[in-house]
């Protein structure tokens, strides 16, 4: 298959998984997933203790329920929604009622509610011009309440609040309150989000101002190292092609200090970015500030045919003999015809 | 199966049900699950549809894997090839069945925008693994682009060594046969250039000299 080893790399590179995917795949599961799982685990001892905090829920409600009318709730102290994947169904004796799946947390008092929404959509309506207080907290943001009837949706791509009748005010970290009236909805991204709408927009060919401007408060939300790994990448892709090279540069030397970024990276993403460290360095301090960048790279196996020929270049004054012995490494890799043509000339070949 | 990370100890947190572990082994496998259904079924199959399905049957069937920490590989490719299979045929009987219209050969996961992008030798090369037999294009992308040697292969499909060493064969002839018909020598794609009939791509798009701030290559003519 020698004839055909490039296009069949080139078809592997092509269809490898993307953290675009993986953000995709990630959300759906969250939204699909199966509530119970069947499970080799389940002994005896634990289907009893299960069974008993069924019945001893089932207990609970029994004795809560005639003590408040029409089956409308009044706590006082926190209660868990969606509990055991149980679809969500709460009436608030003051006029505020949840319902949905997802699993989240009620705490506050009457008139004045907050509800912590760990994953799902739940749909919320609340009595208009009752001067009932409520909020709906993730990570993502927080959805104030003006009067309304509106659906809060958590998935790995962030939060989304959907208004279907009255206003509500809508916070996510970094961007100013938005007032989100009937029939419109706004999200507040994840950092999954984020990376999942940059790379997008990238693959789309917007300007790389709009791909900056679009993940500008991704490190205003919580995320996995491998998260804010691909964020920092984004980041400086974009800046380094809007020629903001001393950016770029210590974009990259930030990221090659933070150990739990680099772990957390692909493999081949230090060398990547010192690859566009050296390319950037060149231009800003041309091959004197480029050195550092040019020798990690010409020391490891993952050296291009570029860098070996960046690296002849800036060396080639002071050391013709590490020079050519580039050049002639360089031959050995991918190179542009016009200048692998233009290598063996200089080198007499 | 050396290319595949399997972790034993993972699978068994999983199957404990501590907190995380089915997270971390989805997410370990989800890539991979996603290149199979896209090398082996080309465009014929949304692959995210795909790895859902197969997400829900190994939260449902571990338990019942035996020995997961040993074939959790195998069985995982067994489970996504029957997937695959299930919705070819699915898609086929609707289309003579309810003479539907042909399925869009592009992948639909990928988006409009990275379907576009992709090249045009990528395009070929999936259009030649689409025209093999099954049994031959699994060799083919398990040992080609999956990187899996014949003996793994082998062991990843339940056959033997000589069954995979003779199907990566005929395999290998009707590729290049099919390659030569579709890329003849001297037809330039992506740019590149052709040597003995192959193009020459850039693995790396920014392997491209021309984005380099070449001044002019100095004179080495000194040796060593």
């Amino acid at each position: 298959m020698t004839n055909y080893r490039n296009e069949l790399d080139a078809y592997a590179a092509e269809t490898e998984s993307t953290p675009v995917d993986m953000a995709i795949a990630r959300a759906r599961w969250e939204a699909g997933r199966p509530d119970q799982r069947v499970s080799a685990w389940m002994s005896p001892f634990r289907l009893a203790f299960t069974g008993g905090m069924v019945a001893a829920a089932a207990a609970l409600l029994f004795a809560l329920l005639p003590s408040t009318p029409d089956n409308q709730l009044d706590p006082t102290g926190p209660v868990a929604l969606g509990e055991q994947a149980a679809p969500v169904d709460v009436s608030l004796l003051e006029g505020i009622s949840i319902s949905g799946e997802g699993q989240g947390l009620l705490t506050g008092t009457a008139g004045d509610r907050a509800v912590a929404l760990d994953s799902g959509r739940m749909h919320f309506e609340v009595t208009p011009n009752a001067g009932l207080h409520l909020q709906v907290v993730t990570d993502e943001g927080t959805a104030t309440v003006l009067g309304t009837v509106f659906d809060v949706e958590r998935d790995a791509l962030g939060t989304t609040v959907s208004v279907e009748r009255g206003k509500v005010q809508v916070d996510c970290p970094g961007h100013e309150a938005v007032y989100v009236t009937a029939g419109r909805a706004e999200t507040c991204y994840s950092a999954e989000g984020y990376l999942g709408h940059g790379r997008a927009l990238q693959q789309a060919g917007e300007a790389p101002e709009v791909v900056l401007d679009a993940i500008a408060h991704a490190g205003e939300v919580s995320a996995e190292p491998a998260f804010r790994a691909e964020l920092a990448v984004l980041r400086i892709e974009s800046l380094s092609r809007l020629s903001r090279h001393d950016e770029a540069l210590s974009g990259v030397e930030a990221f090659l200090a933070d150990d739990a970024l680099v772990g957390a990276a692909a493999e081949h993403r230090p060398t990547e970015l010192r690859r566009l460290a050296a390319r950037a360095a060149v231009q800003v301090g041309g091959c004197e500030r480029a050195m550092p960048w040019l020798d990690a790279l010409n020391g490891s196996d993952e050296a291009e045919g570029v860098d070996l020929v960046q690296y002849a270049t800036c060396v080639g004054k002071s050391d013709p003999g590490a020079a050519r012995a580039a050049l002639e490494q360089a031959l050995d890799t991918d190179l542009e015809p016009k200048l692998e043509a233009r290598i063996r000339k200089l080198l007499g070949q | 199966m050396s290319a595949y990370k399997n972790n034993p100890e993972l699978i068994q947190r999983a199957l404990a049900n501590e907190p995380g572990a089915w997270d971390q082994l989805l997410d370990a496998w989800r890539p991979v699950i996603l290149r199979w259904t896209r090398r082996m079924a080309g465009g014929r199959v949304d692959p995210h549809d795909v790895l859902q399905d197969v997400s829900v049957l190994i939260w449902t069937h571990l338990h019942t894997v035996r020995s997961p920490e040993r074939t959790f590989p195998s069985w995982l490719y067994r489970v996504t090839q029957r997937e695959i299979m299930r919705r070819r045929r699915r898609a086929w009987v609707r289309r003579v069945m309810l003479m539907d219209s042909p399925p869009d050969r592009s992948d639909p996961a990928l988006g409009p925008e990275q379907n576009a992008q992709m090249s045009e030798s990528a395009r070929i090369v999936e259009q030649i693994l689409q025209k093999l037999p099954d049994a031959q294009r699994e060799v083919m992308v398990l040992h080609e682009l999956e990187g899996l040697n014949q003996r793994e292969v082998a062991e990843m499909l339940d056959v033997k060594l000589g069954t995979v060493k003779s199907r990566l064969r005929l395999a290998r002839v009707r590729f290049e046969r099919e390659a030569r018909e579709l890329m003849p020598p001297g037809d330039d794609q992506d740019g590149g250039d052709r040597k003995d009939g192959a193009v020459l791509t850039f693995k790396n798009p920014s392997n491209n000299p021309s984005d380099l701030p070449f001044v002019g290559l100095v004179s080495v003519g000194g040796g060593r």
